[in-house]
């Protein structure tokens, strides 16, 4: 993946065309990116672990689900890495097919909440007006409501289960995606280029969509990759407060939830591995959040 | 600044409105019925009509918002479902609580991001900068629930420094805000950090220290007075959070303020309960972002309130 | 500051330890009181935290057995609709007002009276009039025959209010009681204490000074203030902590065979749990002992009859529940289900049944079974149970967990409400929708009459026939356990899963 080899896919900064000669925005980015080694650190690291999860049925003997009673919380020893939980289980299986369940609820949840919430924050910002008011009072409600009682609330009225920890974790990303494009939207929309467009007669869909949207996007792709850690973390407390996933199901959250209880009598192995395999994941996530901030950021060149 | 601050306090009113129909609705969307809870896992059919006469829930739903608006306004916020006692008395019982608690994590994780930040942003890309920023996002990345047991089990359990949970001295504090802080620290850090970076570059910083000025007079005096607007704010927003109380948290310590209160009368579907306690926070929220506005002007009288 | 002043003193006292010091026992408790009045109230630790300010009539000893407390000798008639009963003397309430027939004519009318509203008042609406002929006699009417009366007196929801405090109104928030122990304060949510009452009518006791409970719904934390001494009383220790628990020297683990049976419902309105084959081979399937192992850590013990050994007229069944995959693929097999079928399994969102979920989902798989789990937030759960529009020809669930004990001791309120035609949820807690005709009758037989061996007989006849129906999965009797710091006596557990303080004490 040399930085030439990369411009030519489709990018967000493709407005201005002459930057291609040089090097394009993303080789741009691959540069500046490249010098924060905690993030690309961070990012293989992700990498490392997803890979290893898809690989690990393949590799490990032991399936996530494979009940042994005659072997119940055993510490980790050769044939167990991490040890067994209360039913027999291999944790160190259940952990890589956590580690699926884990970014798959982080990226879903965040993306849903991305999606709606770039969609209201274009709108309020280029329409302004009532559209503009009644989009941010109701974010400002949803700010205005503890996050976690949020998610309770719509795990209780929909039920458990992953799809609504989902919903839950989504709508609570909503509204601050919407003020971020909101923001990034008001600054753009009086910009020269789209000016520009409008005056050649563009439709209001292509200048959000074409023109304003792809300058909203670095600061939206910073905050998704924050925000995919808070969202594990939210699917945990959950977990903790007995709304998660389908107890059955290896998910971190539910594991280390389901763990606490030997904790205090001395089977460490339960939650350990979990409460790391969470804190290293969500870490990762803010760590490559922080360096692509800094390298999407144009104000952040190096001086 | 008279007139701005009526101005958005008048403005509020709308949002305080439309605060009170969601909460109204999201608390009686809940599945579950109090009467059934309160009557208790036993509990035949009949007991738990008669626990639905004792409460008179047998009301309909615009009679039952109109009665909680008129509470609101008249500050009467009505009777715990479950105890009979007056919420306003239980909300004022476990205030306190949550507010030290707030506090106690507010203060050190402010002092730690604003340490941290400004070291990260003086020396940009060094191993400070990373070993810093690192040590402030692992508190965004724990549980917080796993964080707090942990620290539990260490330092109460173990070592017999602190009471394990409970807010009879002041030395309970401790575990709880160091717990609940982690997380406001990492924003913090993060934070004033960029703020600082943002600022270093404009062109008074740059005339300072054209100035010949010294460097940490230029960093503490100029640099980070200007940066501290947006820092403000952000730890104005996390006040408005952790005010709410942590439901987790509070749990795991047992504390006594308003998030254990809230999960209790969840629990139970006590609604007179979770609707005054999610109007305070909702207002708590409201009042501290205006709050903060406010702030800006003193911390930089170059911004006019129109 | 002088706060701390003060703690610094105390703490040097008690170092030198010569003076007098005044013995505070703490407990932490599993949930939150809900209220202060256990005649209208349906959960055990409100019992249980009034168990030393108030009295009952009767009372149980550690076993179950029925044993005399504010009434000394009671008797019933043939038919078991009037009973008799005399009082103690020389009892007096906390505020002073003389305990006698008046009084607990007072209270048994409270109960009885169903515009009250009380928790508690289902439990005695067959009570027709109570009479107080003299000082210390007092006699209950029945409208109908009702054998298991003297254990609803006994009943821990069944205590002594002082009239005059009945008379001012809220009992709610302030007990008065004719116990060892007087109410002092309570901090809903916090903590509630009550302190020694200095006139009780037994000399020997109270033995401490004051006794505080403080609601710790979280069990790590619950169990770490037991290991921390700042409480000297867990109660409901989980017992995947009691290890931890009783393998230091300084504590001990109290446990008692419960009264609470653990099962499985089989929604018998699905044409599958129809089939008794298929009952059949759902018992076979679950491995009841590594049950145990798996939820209770191996406290407790395999059913052998639909209700505890604990229960009053208990009778063990033949045969023994046992595992055998086979079999139970054969009975499957037979019954046209050899591919198995798909469930809905309910249950509630703590630790302990979520572990039972998963157990069950994974023993059903052994015969094509594939069970969809769904653990239930408290309030959701008794809606979507209990809720008044409940249908039970519609209701979703094909296997619901549930734990019943019957707080009277007796086995009536075990076989009623769980097995009888008129126990059908949404009115109590029949949730298999069994309904056989030969347990109906029985039931009624035991209940009109008061001779213990007739009830006996019809009690083991309802048993037998459940067993041999097999209408759930049955699972486990659970052990109740607290931890307690060794020296403290007399704070116990019951197997009805309240826990009684009368006669605590602290061991030099």
């Amino acid at each position: 993946m040399t930085p030439t080899a990369t411009p030519d896919t489709a990018t967000p900064g493709t407005a201005t065309s002459e930057t291609r000669r040089t090097r394009g925005p993303v080789g741009e980015f691959w540069r500046r990116l490249r010098q924060r080694r905690v993030a690309l650190a961070a990012m293989l690291i992700l990498l490392a672990i997803y890979l290893f999860a898809f690989a690990a049925p393949y590799v490990l003997p032991y399936g996530p689900n494979d009940f042994d009673y005659l072997n119940t919380l055993q510490g980790p020893s050769a044939t167990h890495w991490a040890g067994t939980d209360e039913f027999g289980r291999d944790i160190f299986a259940r952990l890589m097919n956590g580690a699926k369940l884990s970014m798959f609820i982080g990226f879903t949840s965040v993306g849903i909440g991305a999606a709606f919430g770039i969609v209201a924050g274009l709108l309020a910002g280029f329409y302004g007006g009532w559209i503009d008011s009644i989009t941010m009072r109701m974010s400002d409600v949803l700010f205005a409501f503890p996050g976690v009682l949020l998610a309770i609330g719509i795990v209780a009225i929909l039920g458990p289960g992953l799809s609504n920890v989902i919903i839950a974790v989504a709508i609570f990303s909503l509204p601050a995606f919407a003020r971020i494009v909101r923001s990034g939207t008001l600054a753009l929309k009086e910009s020269t280029y789209v000016e520009a467009a409008r005056a050649a007669g563009a439709s209001d869909m292509v200048i959000m969509g074409r023109h304003i949207l792809p300058g909203t996007l670095s600061a939206v792709i910073v905050y998704f990759t924050m925000r995919i850690g808070t969202s594990i973390l939210t699917a945990t407390s959950l977990s903790f407060l007995g709304l998660g996933v389908e107890p059955s199901i290896a998910e971190w959250g539910a594991m280390l939830s389901t763990g606490r209880d030997y904790m205090l009598a001395g089977e460490w192995h339960l939650t350990v591995f979990p409460g790391l395999a969470i804190f290293i994941t969500v870490l990762c996530f803010n760590l490559l959040g922080d360096g692509l901030r800094d390298a999407l950021d144009p104000k952040l060149e190096q001086t | 600044m008279f007139q701005y601050f009526v101005r958005r306090l008048l403005a509020l009113v709308p949002v305080i409105f439309i605060i009170s129909v969601f909460v109204f609705l999201f608390v009686h969307a809940l599945p579950g019925d109090p009467a059934r809870v309160l009557a208790g896992e036993n509990a035949t059919q009949a007991d738990v009509e008669a626990m639905r006469r004792a409460l008179n829930l047998d009301r309909s739903l615009p009679v039952q918002y109109v009665e909680f608006v008129r509470n609101l306004v008249t500050l009467d916020l009505g009777t715990s479902l479950r105890t009979g006692e007056p919420v306003w008395d239980m909300m004022m019982r476990a205030f306190p609580a949550t507010f030290w608690l707030s506090v106690a994590s507010l203060a050190w994780s402010v002092v730690f991001g604003l340490i941290a930040g400004v070291i990260s942003a003086r020396r940009r890309d060094s191993f400070a900068d990373h070993s810093a920023m690192v040590l402030a996002v692992s508190g965004i990345s724990i549980p917080p629930f796993w964080l707090g047991l942990l620290l539990m089990q260490v330092f109460s359990v173990q070592l017999g420094w602190f009471g394990t949970s409970g807010f009879d001295d002041w030395s309970d504090l401790v575990l709880p805000s160091i717990t609940l802080g982690a997380g406001v620290a990492a924003v913090m850090a993060r934070f004033t950090r960029s703020a600082m970076v943002d600022v270093i570059r404009e062109d008074y910083v740059r005339t300072a220290r054209a100035k010949g000025l010294r460097e940490r007079v230029v960093v503490w005096k100029h640099t980070l007075r200007n940066a501290l607007i947006p820092v403000v704010t952000m730890a104005g927003l996390q006040f408005g959070f952790l005010l709410g109380g942590s439901i987790v948290i509070e749990r795991v310590f047992r504390w006594p303020g308003l998030g254990s209160m809230l999960i209790e009368a969840i629990n139970y579907r006590d609604f007179v309960v979770v609707q005054a306690e999610l109007m305070l926070f909702s207002l708590e929220f409201l009042l501290i972002n205006l709050a903060v506005d406010l702030l800006y002007g003193i911390i930089n009288p170059a911004i006019r309130y129109r | 500051m002088a706060y701390l002043k003060t703690t610094a003193l105390a703490a040097v006292l008690a170092a030198t330890g010569g003076l007098a010091q005044a013995q505070d026992i703490k407990v932490a408790m599993d949930q939150v009181f809900h209220t202060l009045d256990p005649q209208d109230s349906n959960y055990n630790v409100d019992f249980s935290s009034m168990e030393g300010v108030f009295e009952r009539l009767i009372s149980f000893d550690e076993d179950m057995g029925l044993v005399p407390q504010l009434a000394t000798e009671w008797e019933a008639n043939e038919d078991a609709t009037q009973f008799t009963l005399t009082l103690r003397e020389g009892v007096v309430f906390h505020d002073g007002t003389p305990f006698n027939a008046e009084a607990v004519k007072a209270n048994l009318e409270r109960l009885a009276d169903q515009s009250q509203n009380l928790a508690k008042n289902s439990m005695f609406n067959m009570v027709d009039s109570v009479e107080a002929p003299d000082e210390t006699t007092v006699v209950i009417n029945l409208k109908e025959p009702f054998g298991a009366m003297i254990n609803t007196l006994a009943h821990p929801a069944v205590v002594m209010h002082s009239p005059a405090s009945l008379e001012e109104g809220d009992v709610s928030d302030n007990p008065v009681g004719t116990g060892p122990f007087r109410f002092d304060e309570w901090v809903p949510g916090e903590q509630l204490r009550v302190v020694a009452n200095e006139d009780y009518w037994d000399s020997e006791w109270p033995k401490v000074d004051s006794v505080t409970f403080y609601p710790v719904p979280e069990n790590a934390t619950r169990v770490s203030m037991l290991l921390s001494d700042e409480v000297q009383f867990v109660y409901v220790l989980p017992a995947e902590l009691a290890e931890n628990v009783e393998s230091n020297d300084n504590y001990e683990v109290l446990s008692r065979e419960g009264l609470t049976v653990w099962t499985a419902a089989m929604n018998m309105n699905k044409e599958h749990f129809q089939d008794p084959k298929v009952r059949e081979a759902f018992n076979l399937v679950v491995d009841q002992e590594a049950f145990l192992q798996v939820v209770y850590s191996g406290h407790g013990s395999v059913p052998d009859s639909p209700i505890a050994p604990n229960t009053q007229f208990h009778e063990a069944q033949e045969p023994a529940l046992s595992t055998d995959v086979e079999r139970a693929r054969e009975l499957m097999e037979e019954a046209g289900y050899g591919d198995g079928f798909e469930v809905e399994i309910w249950a509630r969102n703590n630790s302990t049944e979520v572990r039972m979920l998963q157990f069950l989902k994974q023993q059903l798989s052994q015969i094509n079974v594939d069970a969809t789990v769904l653990p239930l937030e408290g309030a959701t759960r008794s809606e979507r149970l209990f809720g008044s529009n409940v249908n039970p020809e519609t209701i979703e669930y094909d296997l619901a967990i549930g734990g019943w004990s019957p707080s009277t001791g007796d086995a009536d309120w075990h076989l009623r409400p769980v097995y009888a035609t008129e126990g059908f949820i949404p009115a109590m807690y029949n949730m298999a929708f069994y309904s056989n005709e030969v347990v109906d009758g029985a039931v009624a037989e035991a209940l009109a009459t008061a001779d213990p061996e007739a009830r006996a007989a019809a009690y083991a006849k309802a048993q037998e026939q459940i067993w041999a129906d097999q209408p759930a999965i049955f699972l486990a009797v659970d052990e109740k356990m607290a931890g307690r710091k060794k020296g403290v006596t007399g704070v116990i557990k019951m197997p009805d899963g309240t826990m009684q303080y009368s006669h605590a004490a602290v061991e030099e």
